[in-house]
């Protein structure tokens, strides 16, 4: 009978020892789940809203994988018609591109010139053209890249505007 | 009345897309016009533009390169896609070698490749510091690379390593060698070379940009103007005898509201038929000219037109009989169009 009581007595220790380990095993559990979402649902939300962004170069393409919009610091060379040119000087800023992947205009800066332009271009010539040097000039034309042209400039000692006609000028304020 | 308001609305913007749609000129109306419906064959393989398209000189096969960075070979017989080969970067040109087991491509990166077709492996890549937009073979011996540094370099078929150069003093946008290899071509201007010799014989006052075609008895060379039309040059002289415009009529705000205006477009690719009967011509009008040539004088109108691309043509061939035109383009497809 002794022996029994000795027995239960002890199975009894037993089951309070191991419903201690499990809860504390619950705990512990718990615990680092809890780190864990905590440590990563930061992440992710960092990831979802990110206040800094850096990098050279952000493409937005189409369907196709055309290329539509490019911001990059500097920005590729221009593309025509399949064709990539060599542009005059390195430019950083903002390309828009046409369905077919033609360059069709751009806010930029110049990298060794340091002026600024916003271009808008028909499909292999720039038309509109807003620009200002880094000190001294500023200019707006319109060309149709035949000889006709619009030019409204500020330099530092004269405004002007010209009406071109191929060599014919139609208008010239001040004369 | 919502009915009625939908049916406005729908009415409207059926008259603003027909507003904005370029159309080619009335006097091209003449002339016959096979649509999308007729072209023999239509080769698809890709999302990005074609940029160049080559037939083998057995006529077996056509490449295509692209934008996407590959290049396809079609066999002719069946129109199957047989063969596909990558590089790096976008391709602007490629051209078969004389035996035609060879294919030499142009990238983005600034790599020439020469490919074995047999084996699909790259023999040679030369690597340059900036990139060329066009290249051909010379004989059996070079392909011919118009440089962005100024240069047209010949290198050597067997190892890629440079052979010789020309003094080009522009970065060269296109670049042909006649049939018979007594010229050189490369813009911009377009000058003319012994291909020998590299002595420079004309620097004419054509300016290209786009495309370069020598006919094939070499009595002329068709200038593709990237600003507008075509101009053709006589041959030794390097004279232009000859302007062909090409022109769309689009709709514009003019000094007394909206109006219709006829405006001159590039040409992006030109092309002879092997006979020299026929000279095909494409560009961002999306149609395909086709105009007849007599005695070196090309006809003032196009005799034919074939439509269906949906965007710029950019590239023009004909087969080596003769009996199929192929046309690639930015909307990523070849065309082929049969001769009768």
């Amino acid at each position: 009978m002794n022996n029994y009581s000795d027995d239960i007595e002890r199975l009894r220790k037993n089951y309070k020892l191991i419903t201690r380990l499990v809860a504390l095993l619950f705990i512990l559990f718990f615990l680092i789940s809890w780190l864990i979402y905590n440590h990563f649902s930061i992440a992710l939300m960092d990831a979802q809203n990110p206040q800094v962004l850096t990098l050279n170069e952000l493409n937005i393409v189409d369907q196709n994988g055309t290329p539509r919009v490019t911001l990059a610091a500097p920005l590729p060379e221009p593309i025509m018609l399949g064709k990539r040119f060599k542009r005059g000087e390195a430019v950083s800023g903002i390309l828009i591109f046409d369905a077919e992947g033609n360059e069709r205009g751009g806010y930029v800066t110049g990298d060794i010139s340091r002026g600024a332009a916003l271009t808008l271009d028909e499909v292999n010539r720039a038309s509109v053209h807003i620009a200002s040097s880094a000190r001294g000039e500023m200019h707006f034309q319109l060309s149709n890249g035949q000889g006709q042209f619009i030019n409204l400039a500020i330099q530092p000692d004269e405004a002007f505007l010209r009406l071109q006609s191929g060599r014919d000028t139609l208008l010239l304020i001040p004369k | 009345m919502k009915k009625q308001t939908n049916g406005l609305i729908l009415l409207l913007s059926l008259f603003l897309i027909a507003c904005h749609h370029e159309s080619e000129t009335p006097e091209s109306n003449s002339v016959l016009s096979f649509q999308d419906s007729l072209s023999y064959k239509i080769l698809k393989g890709r999302n990005r533009g074609i940029t160049n398209l080559v037939f083998s000189p057995s006529g077996d096969h056509i490449a295509a390169s692209g934008l996407d960075a590959k290049i396809q070979v079609w066999d002719i017989k069946d129109w199957k896609l047989i063969q596909e080969l990558n590089h790096e970067a976008e391709i602007y040109d490629l051209a078969y070698s004389q035996d035609g087991s060879t294919l030499a491509a142009t990238d983005g990166q600034g790599e020439i490749r020469l490919w074995n077709l047999k084996s699909g492996q790259v023999i040679w890549t030369h690597q340059l510091e900036e990139w060329a937009l066009c290249l051909e073979f010379f004989k059996n011996e070079s392909v011919v690379i118009g440089n962005q540094n100024g240069n047209i370099d010949f290198l050597s078929i067997v190892n890629g390593e440079i052979l010789r150069s020309i003094d080009h003093k522009s970065s060269a946008l296109n670049l042909a060698i006649s049939p018979k290899h007594n010229y050189l071509a490369a813009d911009i201007p377009v000058k003319l070379y012994d291909p020998e010799s590299g002595e420079l014989l004309k620097r004419t006052r054509a300016y290209s940009m786009c495309a370069l075609a020598f006919h094939p008895n070499e009595s002329i060379l068709v200038s593709g103007e990237g600003s507008e039309g075509t101009r053709v040059l006589s041959l030794p002289d390097g004279e232009i005898t000859q302007r062909l415009l090409m022109t769309a009529e689009t709709f514009a705000f003019g000094p007394y509201g909206r109006s219709k205006i006829k405006v001159k477009m590039p040409v992006r690719a030109v092309a002879f038929n092997p006979k020299g009967d026929l000279l095909a011509i494409s560009g961002p009008t999306k149609t395909i000219h086709i105009y007849s040539v007599v005695e070196n004088t090309i006809s003032q109108k196009p005799m034919m037109m074939y439509q269906g691309h949906q965007m710029t043509v950019t590239s023009l061939a004909f087969s080596p009989n003769g009996q199929f035109l192929a046309s690639g383009s930015l909307d990523g497809i070849v065309r082929i169009w049969k001769q009768n």
